[in-house]
C-alpha cells in the first residue's frame, strides 16, 4: 500500500488550526511529518483498522493540547478551576437548546409552523450545542476524573471524543467526501454524526454507571444515566420489526431532545452544586 | 546551578522519558516518540500534540536545542526538525535518575517487588 495519506494529512494540517498562530508557525510542519510518519507506522501494523485507531486519541490529545497552548497565550483564560465551575452552566445551557430544538421540531411536526426555513433554525441550536458541550464535558472530566472509577473516566473520554468527533465531522466529511463516490457522498456526514452521538451517550452511560455505583454528584445521582439512554428513544424501532413507541408520527424524536434537553438541565444545576457527592468508602 | 536543577524535580513522566530518548543521539518528533513507546514497552504513548508542547516547554527551560542536523532529502524529508540535550538538560535527567535510583534502593530495601 500506498505510504501517503493526504487526506488524513489535509484533515490533520485543518485541524492545527486550532493552536495558537504563534504556536503552528513554530511547530506545524514538524507536526504534520510527525503525524504522517504516525499514520504510516500506523498502517503498516494494522492497516485501515490501525489507521482508524490513531485518530481517536490523536484528535483527544489535539483538542487537549490545543486548549493548553491557547490559555498558555492567554488567548483562554481557562484554569482548571474554571472549567470546571463551567461544567454545570454550559451544561445547563446545552439542555435549554435541545429544549427548544425539541419545542420547534414538535411545531414543524405537528403542523403548526409549515415553514421550511423554521427546520434550519431548530437545527442551529442543535448543532451549535455541541460546542458548549465539549467545554461541559472536559470541565465534567477534571472534576470527576479522581473520583470515578476506570468506567466513569472511560465514559467521559469517550462522550468527550464523540463530542469532539461531531464538531470536527463536518470539515472531515467535506474532505472524506470529496473522496467517496458522488452517490455515497452525502452519506459520510450522517455516519460520521450518528457515530458521535452514540459515542456521547455511550459515554454518558458509563459515566452514569459510576455516578450511581460511586454517588459522584451532590445529588440527581441517576441523571447521567439518564441523558445516556434516551439515545433508545432516536432509535428508528421500524427497523427491527418493533411498532414504534408512540403511534403519533414525530413524537418519539420531539420526546427524544425534550427528554435529553431536561435530563442535560436538571444535570447541569446538579454540577452547579460544588460540593463533592456523598464518596462511599468503597470509591477509595 | 543544583538548586535550579532541585526546582525542577520531580520531572513529568513525558519530560522524564523525552530526555531519556534524547540521552543516546538526537532525535525528531517521530524518533522521541517511538523511542519512548519502546523504552517504556508501549505503557506510555505520547501524541503529536503533547509532544510537541512538550518540545515548546524544554526548550524554554533549557533541556533541550534545536539542532542543525539534517536528513540527507535523498533519504529523508529535510523539513524534519531534530533536538538534543543540553548540558543543563544531561544534568537535570542525572538528578531524576539519582532520585529515582535512590526509592528504587527503599523498594528493593523493603522488597516491595516480592513476587512481582
Amino acid at each position: 500500500m500506498r505510504g501517503e495519506f493526504p487526506v488524513a494529512e489535509r484533515l490533520y494540517g485543518v485541524l492545527l488550526s486550532l493552536y495558537p498562530k504563534e504556536f503552528r508557525a513554530a511547530y506545524g510542519q514538524a507536526m504534520r511529518l510527525t503525524f504522517r510518519d504516525a499514520c504510516r507506522a500506523a498502517y503498516a501494523r494494522n492497516g485501515a483498522g490501525g489507521l482508524l485507531a490513531l485518530w481517536l486519541p490523536t484528535l483527544l490529545d489535539l483538542f487537549k493540547s490545543a486548549l493548553e497552548e491557547r490559555a498558555r497565550q492567554g488567548e483562554i483564560m481557562l484554569s482548571k478551576t474554571r472549567l470546571i465551575a463551567l461544567a454545570g452552566p454550559l451544561t445547563v445551557g446545552v439542555g435549554v437548546l435541545w429544549v427548544t430544538a425539541s419545542l420547534g421540531d414538535l411545531a414543524f411536526q405537528t403542523g403548526l409552523a409549515q415553514d421550511e426555513a423554521l427546520l434550519s433554525l431548530i437545527t442551529l441550536p442543535f448543532l451549535f450545542s455541541f460546542v458548549p458541550l465539549l467545554f461541559a464535558l472536559i470541565g465534567t472530566r477534571l472534576r470527576f476524573h479522581q473520583a470515578a472509577g476506570g468506567l466513569g473516566r472511560l465514559g467521559l473520554a469517550v462522550s468527550l471524543a464523540g463530542c469532539a468527533g461531531l464538531i470536527v465531522s463536518v470539515p472531515a466529511s467535506l474532505l472524506l467526501g470529496g473522496a467517496a463516490p458522488e452517490a455515497a457522498q452525502g452519506l459520510w456526514l450522517n455516519y460520521a454524526a450518528v457515530v458521535c452521538v452514540l459515542s456521547i451517550r455511550i459515554g454518558y452511560s458509563l459515566f452514569g454507571v459510576d455516578a450511581l455505583r460511586y454517588r459522584l454528584l451532590p445529588r440527581w445521582n441517576l441523571l447521567p444515566l439518564l441523558v445516556g439512554a434516551t439515545v433508545v428513544l432516536s432509535l428508528p424501532f421500524e427497523w427491527f420489526g418493533v411498532p414504534a413507541l408512540l403511534p403519533l408520527p414525530g413524537v418519539t424524536p420531539f420526546l427524544h431532545f425534550a427528554v435529553t434537553g431536561a435530563g442535560w438541565v436538571f444535570l447541569g444545576i446538579a454540577l452547579m452544586d460544588p460540593r463533592p457527592g456523598s464518596q462511599p468508602a468503597a470509591a477509595l | 546551578m543544583s538548586e535550579v536543577i532541585q526546582k525542577l524535580l520531580p520531572l513529568t513522566p513525558t519530560v522524564f522519558h523525552m530526555l531519556l530518548a534524547l540521552a543516546d543521539g538526537e532525535k525528531h518528533g517521530y524518533g522521541i516518540m517511538q523511542a519512548v513507546a519502546e523504552e517504556t514497552q508501549g505503557q506510555m504513548q505520547i501524541r503529536t500534540g503533547s509532544l510537541y508542547g512538550a518540545i515548546r516547554r524544554m526548550l524554554e527551560a533549557g533541556l533541550i536545542e534545536e539542532t542543525n542536523e539534517r536528513p540527507d532529502p535523498e533519504l529523508d524529508d529535510e523539513r524534519r526538525r531534530y533536538y538534543g540535550l543540553t548540558d543543563f538538560g544531561r544534568r537535570v535527567l542525572t538528578a531524576e535518575a539519582a532520585r529515582i535510583a535512590q526509592a528504587l534502593a527503599v523498594i528493593q530495601a523493603k522488597h516491595i517487588l516480592r513476587g512481582v
